[in-house]
């Protein structure tokens, strides 16, 4: 099984080409982060303009360094959210377009759970051990075992998740306020940093005293007695 | 066979049409054509609309020979969900694209009125999207309006168009009381309930296709005619400028299933 997948659930456009759900045979990322940079944060409507933009050159781009032929995918995914609307809309219309021209299956795909499978992703010049028999459905040497536990860290979201096997998933706890990314991205504004803010602020601390140990003092973003975290105490 | 849509309002359309090669025009027929209020929901009903239209017409995708959408402008989601299929059909089966500004569909249903056409939609903030267009002989394949396409206030556009006009496309009325009400007995125009049809679309694709004047998937790029609405702050540490998302919002998906209940906002 070959799928061709895109993300644009946001300020990056994605297409990669997978195989077995785990060998990355292309993966092609256009970014705009130095677009937004300047505006110290994401506009949405700017967003959107450059995913329809990227869409087309981003996935004939993936194609080609896959080196495979429309007539080598078997299905297409998509995004479908969390993310900003009007971004979300391009890459899964164009998803869903793409698979109604080829005759094959298409699937809309959670942004988070997409975030936690990317686990079971592996170049493809790494040593795939033996291949087993039913590659799509079986387990294969290397892939995380479950149960397992997984902590969604991006710019929107902060999750503690437990995945007792494929497919379930239950939420053990949550950010209360801002998401960590979020929280970078704020305190570097504050503080006149930059955007995106993760990026700045580790530059900035790169450049710190190396005398003096621990010169601040942060809050913890552990919620005591919950498994949730709050990051908003930090600006 | 050409498959002709336009989202570019909260009104859509889409239409089949025979006859790619019309160097002879007899061969066009309209195979079927569809024109629905779709509010929002230009991703989810275009794409199960396109479907139902070739399903019900008995037509399949291999029998597609070209690909023309409306450039706007219009609803900055909508006119995106329209070239992003639209783009995305043609580069998946590498077909003719021609994409078309949405003002010159507006006109081209009406040229055979004669005399000067002014295709209007609304731009909301008191404003409307409007080109003329000289109608006096109208030819599909050198359709394109006199001065550009502008943004404007209806007392700007009655001031432009003093001589009077005959005024088409989607107005709101206060925007048919300034025009009527400046303009007078020079105010014509088309009857409230005509829409906007993609066939109208497709006859100026033909034209197109005709001449092989095609637009590339990799390129084409929406007429948006408005700047995205950012104003910037200019004083470090202020809370994020107008129109600024300081992450990606939890916005609520635009359709798709997914088994992560536990993931869902
Ligand atoms: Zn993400």
């Amino acid at each position: 099984m070959r799928i061709l997948a895109i993300e644009s659930s946001c300020d990056e456009t994605g297409a990669a080409v997978i195989e077995y759900g785990r060998i990355i045979r292309s993966n092609v990322v256009a970014s705009q982060a130095s677009i937004h940079q300047r505006y110290g944060g994401v506009v949405p409507e700017v967003a959107s303009r450059h995913q329809l933009s990227a869409l087309i050159p981003v996935v004939e781009a993936a194609l080609r360094e896959a080196s495979v032929t429309w007539d080598e995918i078997d299905a297409i995914a998509a995004t479908y959210g969390p993310g900003l609307a009007g971004s979300l809309l391009v890459g899964l219309t164009g998803g869903k377009a793409l698979a109604l021209a080829r005759g094959v299956p298409f699937v809309g795909i959670n942004h988070l759970e997409a975030h936690i499978y990317a686990n079971w992703l592996r170049p493809q010049d790494a040593n795939p051990g033996a291949i087993p028999t039913h590659p799509d459905t079986d387990e294969w040497p290397g892939d995380p075992r479950f149960p397992l536990l997984a902590l969604v860290i991006s710019g929107a979201h902060s999750e503690l998740v437990s995945i007792p096997q494929h497919g379930r998933y239950d939420l053990l706890g949550q950010t209360r306020d801002d998401a960590a990314g979020e929280a970078f991205d704020k305190v570097a504004r504050v503080m006149g940093l930059g955007y995106p803010g993760g990026p700045a602020i580790q530059r900035a601390a790169a450049e710190r005293d190396p005398s003096r140990k621990n010169p601040f003092r942060l809050p913890r973003a552990w919620l005591n007695g919950t498994w949730d975290f709050s990051f908003s105490g930090l600006k | 066979m050409l498959l002709a849509f336009d989202t570019s309002t909260s009104i859509a359309s889409l239409a089949l049409v025979a006859g790619t090669a019309p160097a002879t025009a007899d061969d066009r027929r309209l195979i079927a054509e569809l024109t629905w209020q779709v509010g929002q929901r230009h991703s989810t009903e275009l794409l199960e609309r396109i479907e139902w239209l070739l399903a019900t017409s008995r037509v399949t995708m291999a029998d597609l020979t070209g690909v023309a959408v409306a450039l706007g402008p219009g609803s900055f989601n909508g006119v995106r969900v329209g070239l992003a299929m639209a783009k995305s059909l043609a580069f998946a089966r590498g077909l003719p694209l021609v994409g078309v500004p949405t003002l010159d569909v507006i006109a081209w249903g009406h040229s055979a009125i004669g005399g000067t056409i002014c295709a209007i939609l609304e731009a909301g903030r008191g404003q409307v999207y409007s080109a003329t267009y000289d109608a006096t002989a109208p030819e599909a394949a050198r359709w394109a309006p006199v001065d550009g396409y502008a943004v404007v206030t209806a007392a700007e556009l009655a001031a432009q168009c003093e001589s009077g006009a005959y005024f088409c496309g989607e107005m709101a009325p206060a925007t048919r009381a300034a025009l009527a009400s400046t303009l007078g007995r020079r105010y014509r125009s088309a009857p409230v309930l005509e829409a906007r049809r993609a066939s109208w679309l497709a006859e100026l694709a033909l034209a197109r296709i005709a001449q092989q004047r095609y637009d590339e998937p990799v390129a084409l790029e929406p007429l948006y005619l408005r700047r995205p609405a950012i104003t910037t702050s200019t004083r470090r540490g202020l809370p994020a400028p107008e129109g600024v998302a300081e992450v990606p919002q939890r916005e609520d998906a635009p359709g798709g299933e997914g088994s992560a209940d536990a993931l869902r906002r």
